[in-house]
């Protein structure tokens, strides 16, 4: 392993020129950057979220490593109600890729919003596509328009088997033996839909991928999670969520995620009362984005590896 | 033999597949945010050179296949098997029958040396080296007049290899062969 850095010096001239204008973009539409710690009692409940334990000198368990910042943020929110933006270092264990590693730089920033919240989140990211690239305006389009089009599925009525089939007639026999809904979905749409998605704001996902948002009926009366995600050159750039302020439904997310980490045989990890005792305060009607700006630099700068746009990044 | 799980994929890994030994090409790792990982890997079947896609789940593994790559000078053929000798100096001997040689046939020469991949310890695939020097068999006087004009015309190798060469190249030239594209590089000094 080489002891330089990663990224030349022409890349840490653009990395701290996009860090510094999207600390301008958040604080000029009234954010404010809060610091938080990068350990939490618990990590994400998501089920395919490896958070790094970590641990004291004496083996004791001393909480996780931040998946991302978002427990602390809304706890802010919950007594602030105000906009407010996190730079962190975010943590993900397992995760190594031409567009993963283990350690990456996160933005995230929540807006309180009394009406449209959604629709606000959505020109929100428009905004920042128009000022931090060439591209334009993004397509904002529905993962069901998607997946129809590509697959002939309704994505938010369709069931295992007829996803199964459908992976075998697009994936090829024997390719994939994925016995869940979620992981079907998430299969198929990163091979054949995410590589055409340029310049686009994916809205509405299906329900089983909801996480930490709200999930509402679309026009076509079925039930949708209220996530929007902005793909830029076939990569997953930032996503958004309306997010989910009901306790009770926070708490049977948290529930459900904890049954499917047994049935699938990944380590149960605490639950975070912290965030429920949030919510049960009172979360703001708000929303909530995450942004990958290692991976923003990527589009920028035109590089196809994470690792040259990271100061030292991950060497495959 | 190990088996490996796909965060130990990289290109060049053999692995069994179906029972067949494969070379991993290119494994790409593929994460939606939330959802969960998996691997996209391109892998060539040895047996048949066939390219596919295969998708695995993080966490699963593969068996490894026990596929070794050695170099060996071609011998001789008997009709039935075509017989390498280790260049290491052990003068151990393997033979290739028609299937492990296939289409690598007609750039078989005696004493050059050629990369022979075993499999369980028998020959599987032999593959020659990317240039080869041979001596043209056949070829048809070009005709006089026609050498500015950069023309060219079929030539028969003395390993039956046909390829296109220029219009001055004469029968018992040697000529230096590309086998990847099977295109004349150049002359190589009369014999």
């Amino acid at each position: 392993m080489s002891w330089r850095p990663s990224a030349a010096y022409s890349m840490l001239k653009a990395r701290a020129s996009l860090v510094a204008g999207l600390r301008q973009f958040l604080s000029g539409r009234g954010s404010l950057e809060v610091d938080v710690p990068a350990i939490s009692a618990a990590p994400a409940s998501d089920i395919w979220i490896d958070s790094f334990e970590i641990r004291d000198p004496d083996g004791q368990p001393q909480g996780y490593l931040l998946s991302s910042p978002e427990t602390y943020l809304k706890r802010l929110l919950a007594v602030y109600a105000e906009p407010m933006h996190a730079l962190v270092k975010a943590y993900r264990a397992n995760e190594h890729g031409l567009k993963h590693a283990t350690e990456f730089t996160m933005l995230e920033w929540y807006r309180p919003a009394n009406k449209d919240v959604f629709a606000t989140m959505v020109q929100d990211i428009s905004d920042l596509v128009v000022l931090f690239t060439a591209f334009g305006a993004p397509r904002v389009v529905t993962y069901r328009e998607l997946f129809e089009a590509q697959f002939g599925l309704n994505p938010h009525t369709v069931t295992l088997p007829e996803l199964t089939d459908c992976a075998i007639s697009v994936l090829g026999p024997g390719a994939i033996d994925s016995q869940n809904l979620d992981s079907m979905l998430s299969i198929l749409f990163a091979t054949d839909i995410e590589p055409h998605l340029v310049n686009h704001i994916v809205i509405d996902f299906p329900v089983v991928q909801a996480s930490l948002s709200r999930v509402e009926a679309d026009s076509f009366g079925d039930f949708v999670a209220k996530r929007a995600e902005l793909y830029l050159l076939g990569i997953e750039i930032a996503n958004g969520y309306y997010e989910l302020t009901d306790v009770d439904e926070q708490q049977l997310r948290f529930i459900n995620d904890e049954g499917r980490r047994i049935e699938f045989r990944r380590p149960v990890v605490p639950r975070d009362e912290p965030l429920l005792q949030a919510l049960r305060h009172g979360l703001p009607e708000s929303y909530g984005v995450a942004l990958g700006v290692d991976r923003l630099l990527m589009v920028i700068t035109g590089n196809q590896r994470l690792a040259k746009c990271m100061t030292f990044g991950e060497v495959q | 033999m190990a088996s490996i799980s796909t965060s130990g994929f990289k290109s060049g890994l053999k692995v069994l597949i179906d029972g067949d030994p494969c070379s991993i090409v290119e494994n790409e790792f593929v994460k939606p945010g939330k959802g969960q990982a998996f691997s996209r890997v391109k892998v060539k079947n040895l047996k048949t050179g066939r390219v596919v896609d295969k998708t695995y789940k993080s966490g699963d593994s593969l068996e490894a296949a026990d596929v070794i790559d050695l170099d060996m000078d071609f011998l001789y053929a008997d009709g039935e098997f075509y017989h390498f000798m280790m260049t290491d100096g052990s003068f151990e001997q393997y033979a290739a029958d028609a299937n492990a040689v296939g289409d690598v046939l007609k750039w078989l020469k005696e004493q050059e040396t050629y990369i022979v991949t075993l499999f369980n310890g028998a020959p599987l695939v032999v593959t020659p080296p990317n240039h080869i020097e041979l001596q043209v068999q056949q070829t048809d006087p070009g005709i006089k007049g026609d050498t500015a004009q950069g023309g060219s015309k079929p030539a028969t190798l003395s390993t039956g290899a046909v390829v296109s060469v220029p219009l001055f190249i004469e029968e018992g030239e040697m000529l230096r062969v590309d086998t990847r594209s099977g295109d004349y590089v150049s002359r190589a000094g009369k014999k």
